[in-house]
């Protein structure tokens, strides 16, 4: 197993023969393989996709957090819709909750719906985007290194 | 490499906010040049600590910032329904927060001006649009200063990155000296022995 030198990120370049000593178990790694001269572009190229893969991972969390919004929004519209009471609904604005009448909050209930929704999708075709930069990238170093770079999660 | 410079430099000159930028490995053998490739290796390491640690101090502020955001838009909220209401005559119905987990009821009159919390115990009566401008201008500042953080946190990135992929193939280069030197007594010592049954033998 070769040795990772990068547990924090995404990119590994591969640290040849380290754990020969730690583990007599495992083969010696190939000493006889030459390094692949790393260029000015390459680290570039690896720059590029540690950073997409961090901006992406950050999105995704984002998404997630919008989407469990989106939800409880879900949630208070059908709760909204079959109370009984009239006037009994509270709207939360800040730290307080301030009482509306009922056309009041389903209308800022939709309001906020519809904005969610959008920046979901912003987010959304964001990430799309940064995935497809990953693959290109992925693509053209696994052929650049093979064995020597590890860009999984 | 200058001759200027005897030892192998690990950064170059400085990038934004006075982050100096990692140099870029051309060719590792070059690099190290007479310097012990060991001392190079624990220096790059040294660097990359270094890197990982403002890293992590930029993405607290980061974060700081972030969670700021949502606040002041809250703020925003508030004041944009309180200029909504101006025109209704019956006071406002509230419960707020009166410690964790209590809520008071309060009754808000329609009002010209609101409270603003300017910090250091200071808190100051605004007129409502001039409160809701105010609170805009924090907020762009805020999402500005967010965005530079931002550009800053991807060029601390970039640094780190290339430090570890520098501080790998110091290692590597290391491995292949080793393994060079190995080879060399390996064949050298077959030679002698070699050497040695041809002399036993005649």
């Amino acid at each position: 197993m070769p040795f990772l030198c990068k547990p924090s990120s995404h990119c590994k370049i591969r640290i040849e023969g380290r754990n020969q000593r730690e583990n007599s178990a495992h083969p010696p790694c190939s000493l006889t393989m030459s390094e692949e001269a790393v260029s000015a572009e390459d680290q570039d190229r690896i720059n590029t996709f540690n950073k997409a893969n961090i901006h992406n991972n950050e999105l995704l969390a984002k998404i997630e957090a919008k989407k469990k919004s989106l939800q409880d929004l879900e949630d208070a519209s059908e709760e909204a819709m079959i109370t009984m009471e009239a006037d009994a609904l509270m709207l939360r604005v800040g730290e307080c909750f301030i009482r509306l009448p009922e056309d009041a909050i389903s209308e800022h209930i939709e309001c906020e719906k519809g904005r969610l929704s959008a920046e979901l999708e912003h987010l959304r075709a964001e990430s799309d985007r940064l995935r497809e930069q990953m693959d290109q990238l992925k693509a053209t170093l696994y052929a650049r290194f093979g064995q020597q770079i590890n860009l999984e999660p | 490499m200058t001759t200027r410079h005897r030892y192998p430099r690990l950064t170059d000159a400085e990038g934004p906010k006075q982050i100096p930028k990692a140099v870029f490995i051309e060719d590792v053998e070059d690099y190290i040049g007479p310097a012990n490739p060991l001392e190079v290796h624990r220096n790059l390491n040294e660097l990359l600590q270094k890197y990982r640690f403002m890293e992590e101090e930029f993405g607290k502020k980061q974060r700081a910032l972030q969670e700021k955001l949502p606040e002041i838009k809250e703020a925003i909220t508030v004041i944009k329904f309180l200029k909504d209401r101006r025109g209704h005559d019956e006071p406002l119905e509230t419960h707020y927060q009166l410690a964790d987990c209590i809520y008071a009821e309060a009754s808000v009159p329609p009002t010209e001006t609101v409270c603003l919390w300017l910090g250091a115990n200071v808190m100051l009566e605004y007129p409502l649009d001039d409160a809701l401008a105010l609170l805009e201008q924090n907020l762009n500042t805020a999402a500005a200063s967010l965005k530079d953080l931002g550009d800053d946190l991807d060029f601390l990135r970039d640094q780190r990155t290339t430090t570890e992929v520098n501080v790998a193939r110091v290692h590597n280069h290391m491995v292949h000296i080793k393994a060079k030197v190995l080879a060399q007594a390996q064949t050298q010592a077959q030679s002698t022995r070699a050497e040695a049954t041809d002399g036993a033998n005649n």
